[in-house]
């Protein structure tokens, strides 16, 4: 919040700029650049094997470019990469972690209502790769990787210092800070895991292993509500 | 209503409860006609494995919580499970225990509660009885608990669970031994001894509500400690032999008909009729053959280094002295060197014993040519274990092996010849299957074999230590397995060998199957 109040005074001399007769048209902030966070709610009580907190946590980055305006609005177009996972230690299995990479295309319809607020809403598609990785107390672990695509839409508002004037493209460009703040549901299809031991980096030992077929350990289901925050600079 | 929805995100942000905090925890694994099943108990659940498809899905059956005895049911391709069940806790509902009864084949199991959570179980040999018994122990975890409670199991029976409890002196049943059908007055039927500490009790299992009959083992100012350990039944003529550690006698139980109008209401037809034979120091084992005569009981005792002919009829015994001590008796019919003749005869050997040589009795005429009839032959080593093979004409001893000295002798009945078979690490885990032997070292992932048709010994390289071997028998595409347990790791992992020709490179393997739908199951 500190970060906020400094930036709207950050932003305070552009008021202070004399008047001229023509004024300079508002330079444009056709880019924005967030990094990203976002908290999910699992309904699958599968995600108990990362621990007993049903929030998960995600973290990347995005950029969205502004393609369109539509009347008051401005569609963007956005493409984000954001990793997530969990983990645990102990219990019947040594130690289990999740990991997750999500590549998203993105398009957000946003529409000024003020001087700071612009409601927007978002719909997006995406890719999960993910990495099951189960280490048995003993040592000796089973993994999988699994994709699966998925689709979110939200609604949410963000909240837009005004804008500073820079020197790009002749100065029709500037430069504004922004925190989004967007709540909604995703949905994907589930993340089916077949654990087996990883194959050995080398050739011969691989190949002198008695061969074993995977186990299917089950399904991690993917439609959550999800909160996602963002701390954004727009160019 | 718009209570619920206000609710709804609070719902969202509590958390799971605790889960998958329990290590995995098996029971010994069984091995069926062609499955291996093996049971964790903390989750109370029942891994079948079809070696058939090591590719496949292990099936997994839910059983009553807490299993502590898993055994394959005599007769049929079933596991039998016997759980104590769930005594209840916060949050926890309780379950009473029970026995499971999973066909191997996909059919839905049978479950039979039980009164009480007992821990020990035994069966009779088709299958049909079962007992259900608290076994010597210290607690079972219970407020209260009555260690003479049984409950008797009939499966063919309409009601097949009666509880019961059984007459006692201060100890608790140690072991249940089934009888096979015996010709008793009111019908053949099957009885149950049940062996405790001082005395054996009797049951009729076709007449369970019947009291039982109660035969101490010695008389009421005799404080020694006194524990049965062996029974036989002679079926013909009724009779009882128990073999009891701490007596050197034998005790002989002939049943004796019960006239109707002498029966208390709802009493036994028979009565027991106690006889003690003298059978040397230290009984260590006991076996039946039919004499020429009538029955006898022949009976090694190392204590004293000879074995014994009893006549039980008569009492009249007759000593054999052997040149070393024998504390197991194999019984066999065959041909033996210069006698072509196939006769009983039997094979005497001293497991756990320093002796290094082995005896051969012929039965035939043994009370009347008695030593004459003994021949005894030299061994490499003292046997630790034997095997028996009396269809293949074999028996294997085990040896605690040393450097130069035989780990395994095989022994030709119809020769009696002993072969030394050497091993490299101290055998200590064997498996005798149709044709071969299977042995496992303490250490070191290698499967050893021995062929009981060339005698030829072979290995196949694994990828961990073994800790327990499972011959399997036919599976329905004909082919014999056998299932290699590699238990340390916790994941579950086994390999599955070609039975006949056991081989690395057909080897499979079934890696983390406990871990099977994992994510779906309601683990604790």
């Amino acid at each position: 919040m500190k970060t906020i109040v400094f930036m709207l005074l950050f932003a305070t001399p552009a008021l202070a700029q004399p008047t001229v007769s023509a004024p300079a048209p508002e330079p444009k902030l056709p880019l924005t650049l967030s990094v990203d966070s976002h908290l999910q709610w699992h309904q699958d009580r599968s995600y108990r094997l990362f621990g007993t907190d049903r929030t998960g946590a995600a973290g990347g980055v995005s950029a969205a470019l502004e393609v369109r305006r539509l009347g008051r609005g401005i569609l963007d177009l956005g493409a984000g990469l954001h990793g997530g996972g969990g983990s645990s230690r102990g219990g019947e299995i040594g130690e289990t972690d999740l990991s997750l990479l999500t590549p998203s295309l993105s398009a957000t319809l946003r529409w000024p209502v003020g001087r700071w607020l612009q409601p927007q809403v978002r719909v997006a598609a995406d890719l999960t790769w993910a990495r099951l990785r189960l280490t048995m107390g003993e040592g000796s672990v089973l993994e999988d990787r699994a994709w699966s695509p998925g689709a979110s839409a939200g609604a949410g508002l963000r909240l837009q210092t005004p804008t500073m004037s820079t020197g790009l493209r002749g100065g029709t460009w500037g430069l504004a800070v922004a925190l989004i703040v967007e709540g909604g549901m995703h949905v994907g299809a589930p993340l089916s895991f077949q654990v087996a031991r990883p194959k050995p980096a080398d050739e011969k030992v691989a190949a002198d292993r008695i061969p074993a077929a995977s186990v299917p350990v089950g399904d991690l289901g993917r439609v959550e509500p999800y909160l996602r925050i963002s701390l954004a600079l727009a160019i | 209503m718009k209570r619920t929805l206000l609710l709804l995100p609070l719902l969202a942000c509590q958390g799971w409860e605790p889960a998958y905090n329990k290590a995995p925890a098996l029971l010994p694994p069984v091995g069926l006609d062609a499955h291996v099943a093996l049971v964790e108990t903390n989750n109370a659940r029942v891994y079948l494995l079809d070696p058939a498809h090591p590719e496949g899905r292990v099936r997994l059956v839910p059983v009553t919580k807490e299993p502590v005895v898993a055994t394959r049911h005599r007769g049929k391709d079933e596991l039998i499970v016997l759980s104590r069940g769930e005594r209840g806790q916060p949050g926890v509902a309780p379950q009473a225990a029970a026995l499971t009864i999973v066909p191997a084949e996909g059919a839905a199991p049978r479950v039979l509660p039980l009164g009480s959570r007992f821990n020990a179980l035994a069966q009779s040999d088709d299958g049909r009885f079962l007992v259900a018994h608290f076994g010597p122990g210290d607690g079972q975890g219970d407020a209260l608990f009555n260690p003479n409670e049984i409950a008797i199991v009939d499966l063919a029976a309409p009601t097949p669970v009666v509880p019961r409890t059984i007459r006692s002196f201060g100890s608790v049943p140690a072991q249940v031994v089934f009888s096979p059908s015996l010709n008793l007055p009111d019908g053949a039927r099957t009885l149950a001894v049940i062996l405790s500490q001082g005395f054996v009790t009797i049951l009729d299992l076709d007449h369970p509500t019947r009291s039982e009959i109660t035969v101490p083992l010695t008389l009421p100012d005799d404080h020694r400690s006194l524990e049965p350990v062996q029974v036989l039944f002679e079926t013909k003529d009724p009779a009882i032999y128990v073999r009891v550690k701490g007596a050197n006698d034998i005790y002989a139980l002939r049943l004796l008909p019960v006239a109707p109008a002498e029966r208390a209401p709802d009493g036994n037809d028979f009565t027991p009729g106690l006889s003690q034979l003298a059978a040397g120091t230290g009984p260590a084992d006991m076996a039946l053959f039919d004499g020429t005569d009538g029955p006898r009981l022949l009976v090694v005792s190392p204590g004293s280094s000879d074995a014994f002919v009893i006549d039980a009829r008569t009492s009249r015994s007759t000593r054999i002295a052997l040149d070393e001590p024998a504390n197991r008796i194999h019984l066999f019919e065959g041909s033996g060197p210069g006698d072509p003749k196939s006769r009983a005869r039997a094979l005497l050997i001293g497991t756990g014993l320093p002796s290094r040589s082995i005896s051969f009795l012929d039965l035939d005429q043994l009370e009347t040519l008695g030593r004459r009839n003994l021949d005894s032959r030299a061994m490499g080593a003292a046997a630790v274990e034997s095997l028996f093979f009396p269809a293949r004409g074999l028996a294997v001893a085990l040896h605690r092996s040393q450097p130069g000295a035989a780990g395994v002798s095989v022994i030709d009945l119809a020769q009696r010849t002993v072969a030394p078979i050497f091993a490299e690490v101290p055998p200590s885990r064997m498996a005798p299957a149709a044709d071969k032997i299977w042995v496992a070292p303490a250490s070191g992932d290698r499967l050893g074999f021995l062929s009981l048709t060339t005698l030829a010994p072979g290995e196949v390289r694994l990828d961990a230590p073994v800790t327990e071997i499972l011959p399997l028998g036919k599976g329905a595409d004909g082919k014999s397995r056998v299932v290699v347990v590699h238990g340390n790791d916790p994941a579950g992992s086994v390999t599955v060998l070609d039975g006949d020709k056991p081989d690395r490179a057909t080897a499979r393997a079934m890696v983390g199957f406990l871990l099977q739908d994992l994510l779906e199951r309601d683990d604790r």
